[in-house]
């Protein structure tokens, strides 16, 4: 029946409704853009360590990956929180955050700010900012968070849900 | 929509008229302004506003998916196809929808 309705579909093509509501349904957390921010710092830290000799082609064959993947992990934070920010928050959870847009606004220009050098500061403010939004992500679920020191580097205070 | 559909599923459905009754249970098709066409089972029927929600416990709440009314149905379930990878016998080619058996399944 469902091979003789799939030649039926191919030629006069039902319509196509999802059993779904999103990809992955209801499932968003804000961790992963926690740890690419962590992993900002670390890549810039990592950029700091490393004795550059522009001869060496070891020192600038790792200088060259940490810098492709700082702006791979700074990307990575932008499109975390832009899809919690876009397809998560809704009229009540900005009704709770009024400020969540200018948050989220300079997550985007830190975030860029981190690829467009290698200043510690700026990843920083980045853990930072990521920290906010989680905290605010969580409270609009009713989850109370606290802030822990990440188990690995760079060992930066990161803020967890309590389940 | 699991367990009850499954992606590649066929669902038979019957136009919904304007005196055709909604009840809790029934398998429905809408146009969501955000989710597009989607498959939800209807869960109360207040007055004229229904209210939808996912088999699947990772579904959107209903007040997630928000008020519809019967205007917005396309259509009722009657029946599934189910894709053939799903059939564990000859049998099972054909499944009707039993409002019983759905309001179960959302318990």
């Amino acid at each position: 029946m469902h091979k003789f309705l799939s030649k039926v579909d191919e030629m006069v093509h039902f319509e196509k409704y999802s059993a779904h509501c999103d990809i992955p349904c209801k499932i968003y957390d804000p961790i992963i853009s926690q740890i690419a921010a962590l992993s900002v710092v670390r890549l810039d830290d990592i950029i700091a360590e490393t004795e550059m000799d522009m001869s060496n082609y070891e020192s600038l064959n790792l200088v060259t990956r940490c810098i492709i993947r700082k702006e791979e992990e700074a990307e990575k934070v932008k499109t975390e929180i832009r899809t919690i920010w876009g397809d998560y928050f809704k009229a009540a959870q900005f009704e709770k955050y009024p400020k969540i847009h200018n948050l989220v606004h300079d997550i985007m220009m830190k975030a860029s700010a981190c690829k467009q050098s290698t200043n510690r500061n700026n990843a920083l403010e980045l853990v930072d900012l990521v920290n906010d939004f989680a905290a605010a992500f969580w409270d609009t679920k009713t989850v109370s968070v606290e802030k822990k020191v990440s188990p690995y580097p760079p060992n930066l205070p990161i803020v967890y849900p309590v389940f | 929509m699991t367990p009850l559909l499954y992606d590649g599923d066929y669902l038979v459905v019957r136009k919904m008229l304007s005196n055709g009754k909604v009840q809790v249970g029934n398998i429905v098709a809408v146009k969501h302004p955000h989710f597009g066409p989607i498959v939800k089972a209807v869960v109360a029927v207040t007055g004229d506003i229904i209210k939808l929600k996912g088999l699947s416990k990772l579904s959107v709440c209903p007040n997630g998916l928000g008020d519809f009314k019967k205007d917005d149905i396309d259509g009722v379930g009657v029946a599934v196809i189910p894709i053939q990878s799903r059939r564990n016998s000859k049998h099972n080619w054909f499944k009707r929808l039993d409002v019983e058996v759905i309001q179960a399944l959302m318990a």
